[in-house]
């Protein structure tokens, strides 16, 4: 594995260095040649369109936010080739399925870095997946782009998270049900890097608000079976479950909690169950979930209402779109934004300005925090109703991200 | 202390009877033409969709369940005449076709339902008391279900004339065809039936999990190592298989976690295998 991951990266290296040297190398700063093209002036403008590499999972256990990731990702590129492009060029994307799947999330990832020889990338969602590209991107120097909320602990120069740190996701929930839901916790979580963080996370923040955590357990990925598991939150009697399980085993998860009467003394809490995830829940199972995310589909701001309709009339009436989503948009404008007024794309001029960069979109204002490079940002609070629309409880404006790293 | 024990012994019983409702449909075409069909886990998720497209028209959950055996049982009609008969030789080759038919299936139900999850409802929410247990009304009428079922393929293959002619084809196929069966026929009853069994299966399974098009694969592993212990091609080594893997699953899931039971049921799987090559109750 390891040995194949490093010839991934050579290849990536070698294939991205020859096709910046063959076109001129507008494009890299890591070309030191580039530099001795343009002092000579034997380059024009470049107008060569800005290629950006999407990894968004259309299959696999994240298969159904696929569509609302394209879809963020898509409405965004459009504003931007409207309003002129980024530094006067226009944006062309090219979207890779990674599968939910590490190996190849990776091998997408060297694909679009080393043959198509994007500018930068947008997406992944799972944190396996998230982990892998990240490794590349940072040997590599590319620009990354992450539109997940996780578990934290990435830092680098060219890595920029619009998706949300735990204390931005888990620590408001868990305050906000302590006080209105119960104290002692039982949490679920799948058995991998996001499910074991997210608890990590989860555990001290119970802790220091003065409740107290009576069960915490991992199943693994493909769990259709929650018997065993039930039985010992039944016997803990805990207040509030706090699944941190993934894709549609957290769907199972929630039908069989519900089958099995635990709801009727339990309440849950979440920071992963939006919109488009009750389409899978019966009413009476998605009733009364509280969620806390950056983003949800009813938040009343006129540029939340402009992006759903131009959803909407792109991709029909259905159409729906999570915070993965929207955070492939955010990505986008954060992009835009800092290309603003900006003469010549260059990674290092737009990495440079990313730092600096605010947006205020349909999840509210984002600001970069440059000493980890995620966003701060606005985190709300829904709890689901019987009709399974999600009603605003409460909204905790600009928390600054603690990534638990810094850039170094 | 006796609730728990109790809870636990339901709790192995409802999920021996999930895993030989979902392997149903796989070891009947696997004992029967010797064909491991990797579509299986696709008919399966197809059987889900005939619930949820019924569903939607009439509103009624059970409708689904009496459309799916048809809708998917009609589809492995088409497959059986389409691909598998003209690779029954090579069976390596069936493995590689049935693995694509999964794949057009799965991509099927996405253009025609979409990439997103599915609702379908608990019909019979609620539970009943066994003792001191509250258990709930839908998985203990899934394990009547799974043992009528059972019963009803049991007396088929034993008690009718199709039955013994599908028997007679797997004993010798030549032999049979010399005695005027007709074995493309018999070949095609048993992929409907396996497929039908796999449609019934999803739709009875689609209130307790996630409805979605990428579900099936996660069922495959399992439905096949039931299958496997159990021993390929009798009705008995199905149930025992069920047994002892969903009963391991619970007790292992229950006493160490779930991560350790997942690779406690797969090593005693090997170590059955091991001992007893042919499966257990073979």
């Amino acid at each position: 594995m390891a040995q194949s991951s490093r010839q991934l990266r050579r290849i990536m290296r070698a294939t991205f260095d020859r096709r910046a040297l063959l076109r001129g190398a507008a494009a890299a700063g890591a070309v030191p040649l580039a530099g001795t093209f343009r002092a000579r002036g034997a380059v024009a403008q470049n107008t060569d369109p800005i290629r950006v590499g999407a990894i968004i999972p259309f299959t696999g256990l994240e298969t159904h936010n696929g569509l609302s990731m394209q879809y963020g990702l898509e409405i965004a590129t459009g504003e931007i080739n409207t309003a002129g492009g980024l530094a006067g060029r226009q944006v062309e994307v090219i979207m890779e399925d990674d599968g939910s799947d590490v190996g190849r999330g990776v091998r997408a990832a060297a694909k679009l870095v080393g043959q198509d020889a994007v500018e930068f990338l947008n997406g992944t969602l799972t944190s396996s997946v998230r982990t892998a590209v990240f490794e590349e991107t940072r040997e590599s120097q590319t620009l990354f782009l992450n539109p997940t909320y996780y578990e934290g602990g990435l830092c680098d120069p060219y890595y920029f998270s619009s998706g949300a740190t735990p204390n931005q996701g888990i620590e408001p929930m868990t305050a906000f049900a302590m006080e209105n839901l119960g104290k002692s916790f039982y949490f679920v979580a799948s058995d991998y890097i996001w499910g074991t963080g997210s608890v990590a996370a989860a555990i001290p923040a119970v802790e220091a608000g003065g409740g107290s955590v009576v069960g915490e357990e991992y199943v693994p990925f493909g769990t259709s079976d929650f018997t065993a598991v039930i039985n010992r939150i039944k016997e803990a009697a805990p207040d509030v479950v706090f699944p941190f399980v993934a894709g549609q085993d957290g769907i199972t998860f929630l039908k069989q909690l519900s089958d099995f009467g635990v709801r009727e003394n339990v309440e849950i809490c979440a920071d992963s169950i939006d919109e488009l995830i009750v389409p899978a829940l019966s009413n009476e199972v998605a009733a009364g979930i509280v969620n806390c995310s950056c983003y949800y589909m009813m938040l009343e701001n006129d540029a939340n209402q402009a992006f759903l309709e131009t959803m909407r009339s792109t991709y029909g009436d259905d159409a729906l779109i999570g915070s993965f989503g929207m955070n492939m948009y955010n990505n986008m404008k954060l992009v835009q934004a800092a290309a603003d007024g900006l003469d010549e794309w260059t990674k290092d001029a737009i990495t440079e300005r990313l730092r600096e960069a605010t947006f205020d979109g349909p999840s509210g204002p984002l600001t970069t925090d440059p000493s980890n490079q995620h966003m701060v940002q606005n985190a709300y609070i829904a709890t689901i109703q019987p009709d399974k629309s999600f009603k605003l409880e409460e909204t905790i404006e600009n928390v600054s991200p603690q990534a638990g790293c810094t850039v170094p | 202390m006796t609730a728990t024990v109790l809870t636990q012994i339901v709790n192995g019983l409802s999920l021996a009877s999930i895993l030989i409702l979902i392997a149903l449909g796989l070891a009947v075409i696997f004992g029967l033409l010797g064909v491991i069909n990797l579509a299986h886990a696709d008919l399966f998720m197809a059987g889900m969709y005939a619930v949820v497209l019924a569903q939607g028209v009439t509103g009624n959950f059970w409708f689904g369940v009496l459309a799916a055996p048809l809708i998917v049982g009609a589809i492995g009609f088409v497959v059986e005449l389409g691909v598998v008969r003209w690779l029954r030789a090579r069976p390596l080759d069936t493995l590689l076709a049935t693995l694509g038919v999964g794949i057009v299936i799965r991509e099927g139900v996405k253009l025609l339902f979409g990439a997103g999850y599915r609702q379908v409802a608990n019909p019979l929410p609620g539970s009943i008391a066994i003792g001191p247990v509250a258990y709930p009304i839908y998985r203990l009428l899934l394990i009547a279900v799974t043992a009528s079922i059972l019963a009803g393929l049991a007396a088929w293959l034993y008690r009718t004339a199709p039955g013994l002619r599908l028997r007679a084809m797997l004993q010798d196929r030549e032999t049979a065809a010399a005695y005027g069966i007709d074995p493309e026929r018999a070949s095609l009853v048993a992929f409907v039936v396996g497929a039908a069994l796999a449609g019934l299966a999803g739709a009875l399974m689609s209130p307790l999990v996630t409805v979605g098009p990428d579900v099936g694969i996660i069922y495959l592993a399992r439905a096949f190592m039931v299958v496997v212990v159990g021993g390929v091609g009798s009705l008995l080594g199905l149930v025992g298989g069920g047994v002892i893997i969903g009963g391991g699953d619970t007790l292992a899931g229950y006493f160490l976690n779930p991560t350790i039971a997942n690779a406690a049921v797969l090593v005693l799987a090997v170590v059955i295998l091991r001992f007893r090559p042919g499966g257990l109750f073979r």
